[in-house]
């Protein structure tokens, strides 16, 4: 295809018109229960078809009786499935969008662990990230493979979907087949590594039945030597282009490169281009693009460029689930900020996905009460916690006052938003001063909220987000200096800087980053086994260890302060009992925090955020959201 | 019977306050993640059967899994809440009755070891200190909380008698809420809490006796050394409140988590100090267990005797041998537990299942009992040892073939790594119940692929091809096949080792840690002690990454033994004694010296027939059925469970006209 689209025009898709461009890609969620979908999956989709996606893939139905990779896997091969899907396609039909299954199979990047048979893959190689050697597909087997897609379409037809989606990309036994890294076999599958595929969509088409979306998606770039590439993707589109409807893309593969599929803040929209731009050269059906897109302008820009087709946002819609409607209609979305932590570490980590600026998300299916009468409501502190409540009691019709000690709105996250690298994080808090004045919270800076402020203000209720200060650790003497002092004060020691990471989290690399930059020798030392461990499930730890080595950074770990000051550091290096003292010209602490204490005890108070126990962002962001929902 | 008479046997019966149990075995509470995922905080049927199988089998004392109090608590997704636990307590308490076996109500609060990532709250603590393993801040409880607490153990304790359990025990041990309280580790409070640290767990222990009354047992699981004497709990300062029915002993804190229930690499008993220390401080009347890695039921026997203990708890072995006390009744040697900690330990965010390496409980299928028809078993380790016990004892003439000449297969390598030592004792069982349940085993015997005879084929992984070219590599396994046998389990590997000596000549050695199981850490060890020169690469951050528990003994194991750890580098190839290798992220080279690689790697599957059918996990040709590492080499579990699998095959075959 040749033309460049704008992101409100309709799309055909082999028998159905999508009424715009963008889609909302399937993507893990870990709300089934006993493999079946929820209703929690009805109104996550639902939400994002209300806002104005044209089309919702919903996530991985596995077309494996035992292949279980994780605990909270869609069975699509299991016909008590069907109920659910009829519950999530009403849902998402009822707001006009076109929703599509995604059906894989996840062979060797599995686990025997809730199978209890060994996994499956097309050479016995074991996965980098379960490392279970797998059980070679035999000749037979790969006729059970291919039935069981039919047999989960036949679910997914009953279950009242518009068509699926095969994925043969970032997990997928289809993927294994296609790699020359996971096909190591010498059999007609070995020969022809595409043979399954065509199989699998020969067997899927007429299960489909007619007026149905048959999709699949392509991998273009595993990010590893040897591997596929967006040429191979290409070539692959133009062979199965007579059986799909449309061609999705895919860059990484979810159990060895990971971060090219879900890249965190700092990498730039569009990064994947390359494939949907080769795939499109090939293939004249419609081709789906996806890469990081946060605002509806990036959506635009690379329809514009001829990119893709359609557009693939999935943490974009995370984030807001109006943002589909906002790329057509203008207007400003609250911004996905690449933090990675409640979409993708919390969903690695068994647990429900949600969002860090979307306090909603992930929990859609539970109503929220309806307001009451108008109140009035003050808010002390207007970091993340403050800012949250104000626009969630804002948007219920009360009157909002929110008070600021400090001279700026923003709290920890916006000085934490000036290290390099983190600049996007600021948007969390940026978005929801822009909501809040939009929508009439009163804000004063410069004023601390007290007793006497209480009394003459006068609200029905106080929600106090004053947030935390430094603990100071107990190690640290004279002129020990805190992330706080760096971040936020501008302080720039030189020579010899020794970084404690006692916290974990962003806080000591921003400052070893920031203080490396201006010209210190930084060393950061932290207790645990390996260092800055907290970047790792955020898929921000390749990015940051290469940073950390172009600037010199020494990272060492199983080490503790036991004191600091005078030009001197002793440490603990807690496995082996030894210690050492080390000269240094600055220590920086980057160690847990203290809550403030309440701001009065006049009123009926709601503590939010740092002020309860100084914690991650999502936490200040949902409770400032519920305490105000609570009024 | 209580109070330090000594002399008693495991068998005999023993006093808890007003009640009886039938034997002085207690199944303590442990993470299971058991609970219907429909209903996640309940105790479930499979929970019911779980502990019922274990008071079948002659336990004296079932703890349930812990249970929330509060809401304030959710410690782990399927972590049990009092408050949804009665239909399940009053259940498991029917099902155990029948034995006479006391069912206990385990109750608890983790604190600041909790989680926030279910309930979404933040977390309750004596004061505002992160968890070294969750690094979460807490919140420093007010007087409110403290009371909802108070009255969260209270309420909790008359559910639970009301619906029929025998009583309760206090969670005051590992992750524990009312141990924050006692530990100047984690209590800096100014009040009253924190001028006697024990008056929480005082007031709590006196609402629950009160809640559960006098005909019911109240037993307190305490911590009493917590390894961190500047400012932890120390056996020299223990202190049991009046009043309990039992005490339990229990090691470690939140800084020392692992501690609580070690592997083997720690000698089971450390626990008895701990009860020597309880005898002391407890008032007559409460009875002492000792808690500690006892899985013999020698070493049990042993604490009784010297009156060190009136009960002794031994979850693991009863994990790993349901039957334990009534085959110490009949005389008979009980399917012994190897304290790896792999299958048991499921506090893990994956929500896996408890299990058992050495007897997997989940997904095994009952055996059709045979009529004597002869069946074959290829390979003698562990999935065909296992294969041919359940053969034999189901009835099935069983002639084992094992082409080595002695049983254990890889078992008899794996059992020389340090910690790994009680595997040969696994063997040795299996050996006797062979010889038991007349099983004829060939040694030195090839099988013939072909014939007629229902076969159960478990002849085994191979190795597989060298990870970089140009040094000498050795497979981990023939390594190991070279070294002597390992010493029993806590003491260090010994120094007169052949295969650590000669491999490589006198060169640097490196072990390539490509899946982080304790193979590699454990070859790292064995070549350090013989005085070699040992590096350890690793592409995860962190060498042994899959270990665990012992993640973090390890690595002191191995800075102590002078091993080099390399972390976040792949291998790329080698020449003239030196190991290229490349950073997983930053791509940057760098190289080391190495006479001899050791691939720690997995094996590759055995040579497997075309025309093979895959059958749940098993592949099946003619009347062979293929199982374990031939079909795809993994942990001892899967060889047991596929050997169980495969038994059950096979005699569905033998059985056919």
């Amino acid at each position: 295809m040749t033309t460049t689209p704008l992101p409100g025009d309709p799309v055909r898709l082999g028998p159905l018109t999508l009424r715009n461009r963008i889609v909302f890609p399937a993507h893990l969620t870990n709300a089934a229960v006993g493999g079946r979908p929820t209703a929690q999956h009805a109104a996550y989709y639902a939400a994002r078809a209300a806002g104005g996606a044209a089309m919702v893939i919903t996530e991985e139905h596995s077309a494996g009786d035992d292949d279980r990779p994780y605990e909270r896997l869609i069975r699509g091969t299991d016909p008590a499935v069907v109920p659910g899907l009829r519950r999530i396609t009403d849902a998402v039909h009822a707001h006009g969008a076109v929703v599509l299954a995604q059906v894989g199979h996840n062979g060797g990047q599995a686990s025997s662990r809730y199978s209890g048979v060994p996994v499956t893959a097309p050479s016995p190689l074991p996965d980098p990230m379960f490392r279970e050697v797998p059980r070679a597909l035999t000749i037979r087997d790969v006729a059970d493979l291919v039935a069981g897609f039919a047999r989960t379409a036949e679910h997914v037809v009953a279950g009242g979907y518009d068509g699926l989606e095969i994925q043969a990309s970032q997990a997928s036994v289809i993927r294994q087949f296609l790699s020359p890294l996971t096909n190591h076999r010498e059999d007609a599958y070995g020969e022809d590594p595409g043979r399954l595929l065509v199989e699998i969509l020969a067997a899927v088409r007429p299960a489909l039945g007619p007026g149905r979306v048959l999709g699949v998606r392509l991998q273009g770039d595993e990010g590893l030597a040897g591997g596929l590439t967006a040429a191979d993707a290409a070539a692959l589109a133009r062979r199965v282009e007579g059986t799909v409807d449309y061609v999705n893309t895919a860059v990484g593969v979810a159990t060895a490169t990971l971060p090219l599929i879900e890249p965190p803040m700092g990498v730039p929209a569009g990064y994947a281009a390359a494939v949907p731009t080769a795939v499109r050269d090939a293939v004249d059906v419609p081709v789906v693009g996806v890469g990081r897109f946060t605002i509806p302008e990036q959506v635009a820009a690379t329809l514009a460029a001829g990119t893709c087709d359609l557009v693939g946002v999935v943490r974009g819609q995370i984030a807001d689930p109006g943002f589909a409607g906002t790329a057509l209609a203008g207007g400003r979305v609250r911004r996905c900020v690449g933090c990675n932590q409640e979409c993708i570490a919390a969903v690695g980590l068994n647990r429900r996905l949600g969002c860090v600026v979307n306090p909603r998300a992930g929990r859609e299916a539970v109503p929220v009460p309806a307001p009451r009468s108008r109140r009035r409501v003050l808010v002390a502190g207007g970091g993340p916690a403050g800012l949250s409540a104000a626009v969630a009691a804002a948007r219920r019709g009360h009157d909002v006052h929110l008070v600021e000690a400090g001279a700026r709105l923003g709290g920890q996250v916006a000085w934490a938003a000036a290290a390099p690298g983190r600049g996007e994080l600021g948007h969390a808090v940026d978005d929801l001063a822009a909501e809040a004045r939009e929508l009439g919270v009163a804000i004063r800076l410069g004023v601390v909220v007290d007793d006497a402020l209480v009394a003459a203000h006068a609200p029905d209720v106080v929600v106090d987000a004053t947030g935390s200060v430094p603990a100071g650790p107990g190690w640290a003497g004279e002129g020990v200096l805190d992330v706080e002092d760096v971040l936020r004060a501008g302080a720039r020691p030189r020579g010899r800087v020794l970084v404690v990471d006692e916290a974990g989290g962003h806080a000591a690399p921003s400052v070893a980053e920031l203080l490396a930059i201006a010209g210190a020798t930084v060393t950061t030392v932290t207790p645990a086994l390996e260092a800055a461990a907290d970047l790792g499930p955020t898929l921000e730890a390749p990015r940051w260890a290469r940073r950390a080595a172009a600037l010199g950074i020494r990272q060492e770990v199983e080490t503790v302060v036991l004191g600091a000051g005078n030009g001197t550091v002793r440490l603990l290096h807690h496995l082996t009992g030894e210690e050492e003292t080390r000269p240094v010209d600055a220590v920086v602490a980057c160690s847990p925090r203290a809550a403030r204490e309440p701001v009065t005890a006049a009123v009926a108070v709601r503590r939010v955020g740092d002020a309860v126990a100084p914690r991650l962002l999502d936490a200040a962001v949902r409770e400032g959201h519920d305490a105000a929902v609570g009024i | 019977m209580v109070g330090g008479g000594g002399g008693a046997e495991l068998t005999d019966p023993v006093a808890l306050g007003p009640r009886s149990a039938p034997s002085r075995v207690l199944f303590g509470p442990h993470v299971t993640n058991l609970a219907d995922p429909h209903r996640p905080r309940a105790i479930g049927d499979a929970h019911v059967a779980y502990y019922a199988r274990r008071a079948a089998g002659g336990a004296g004392v079932v703890v349930t899994e812990v249970a929330s109090v509060h809401d304030s608590d959710r410690p782990y997704d399927r972590a049990p809440r009092a408050a949804d636990c009665a239909p399940g307590w009053s259940a498991v308490a029917r099902a155990c009755r029948p034995h006479g076996t006391l069912v206990l109500a385990g109750l608890g609060h983790a604190g600041s070891q909790g989680s926030s990532a279910h309930h979404r709250r933040p977390l309750w603590a004596p004061s505002p200190i992160a968890d070294p393993v969750g690094r979460e801040v807490p919140v420093a409880m007010d007087e409110a909380a403290i009371a909802a607490v108070v009255d969260g153990f209270a309420t909790a304790a008359a559910l639970a008698v009301e619906a029929g359990a025998d009583g309760v025990e206090i969670q005051a041990g590992q992750h524990a809420l009312l141990r924050q309280f006692l530990s100047g580790l984690t209590n800096q409070r100014s009040d009253a809490y924190g001028a006697e640290r024990g008056l929480l767990l005082r007031q709590v222990m006196a609402a629950v006796r009160a809640a559960v009354g006098d005909d019911g047992v109240v037993g307190l699981r305490l911590a009493v050394d917590e390894l961190a004497p500047w400012a932890g709990l120390t056996p020299d300062a223990v202190e049991v409140p009046a009043g309990l029915d039992h005490v339990v002993g229990v090691r470690g804190s939140g800084l020392a988590v692992a501690a609580t229930r070690p592997d083997a690499h720690t000698p089971p008993g450390y626990g008895v100090p701990l009860t020597a220390a309880l005898r002391q401080a407890a008032p007559a009347g409460t009875a002492v267990v000792l808690a500690g890695g006892v899985v013999d039921p020698g070493q049990a026997r042993e604490a009784l005797a010297a009156g060190d203990a009136d009960l002794v708890e031994m979850t693991r072995a009863l994990v790993a041998e349901p039957d334990l006390v009534a085959h110490v009744r009949a005389g008979r040697a009980p399917r012994p537990c190897v304290l790896t900690n792999q299958r048991c330990r499921v506090r893990d965010v994956r929500n896996p299942l408890v299990s058992c390496t050495v007897s997997p409980t989940v997904g095994v299928p009952t055996v059709r009992p045979g009529d004597g028809r002869a069946v074959r078993v290829v390979g003698g380790g562990p999935a065909g040892l296992e294969g041919a016990l359940v053969l034999a004892r189901s009835g099935h003439r069983v002639t084992l073939l094992e082409r080595g000449d002695e049983l254990g297969g890889l078992l008899r390598w794996v059992a020389r790594l340090p910690g790994r030592g009680r595997f040969a004792d696994l063997v040795a069982w299996w050996r006797g119940e062979l010889a038991r349940y007349g099983v004829t085993v060939c040694l030195g015997a090839d099988a013939d692929p072909d014939g007629d005879v229902p076969t159960l084929w478990a002849a085994g992984g191979v190795d597989r091809d060298p990870p970089a070219t140009g040094v000498e590599t050795v497979p981990a396994a023939t390594f190991l096949a070279g070294a002597p046998p390992s010493d029993r389990p806590g003491r260090g590997p010994r120094r007169s080792d052949g295969a650590a000596r000669s491999v490589g000549g006198d060169g640097p050695v490196v072990v390539w840690d490509r899946i982080g199981d304790a193979t590699g850490v454990g070859v790292a060890e064995l070549l350090a002690a013989a005085g070699r020169e040992v590096a350890i690469v690793t592409g995860d951050g962190v060498v042994g990454h899959e270990l665990g528990g012992d993640l973090v003994p390890a690595q002191a194991r191995l800075v102590a033994a002078g091993v080099r750890r390399v972390v976040r580098h792949a291998l790329v190839d080698a020449a003239d004694g030196v190991l290229t290798l490349r950073h997983v992220d930053t791509g940057e080279p760098t190289t080391l010296r190495c006479a001899a690689l050791v691939d720690a790697s997995p094996r590759v599957p055995g040579p497997v027939p075309e025309d093979a059918v895959a059958e749940g996990g098993l592949l099946v040709v003619g009347p062979q059925v293929l199982a374990g590492d031939v079909v795809a080499p993994r942990t001892v579990h899967e060889a047991v469970l596929d050997g169980r699998r495969a038994a059950a095959r096979v005699a569905e075959l033998a059985a056919r006209p």
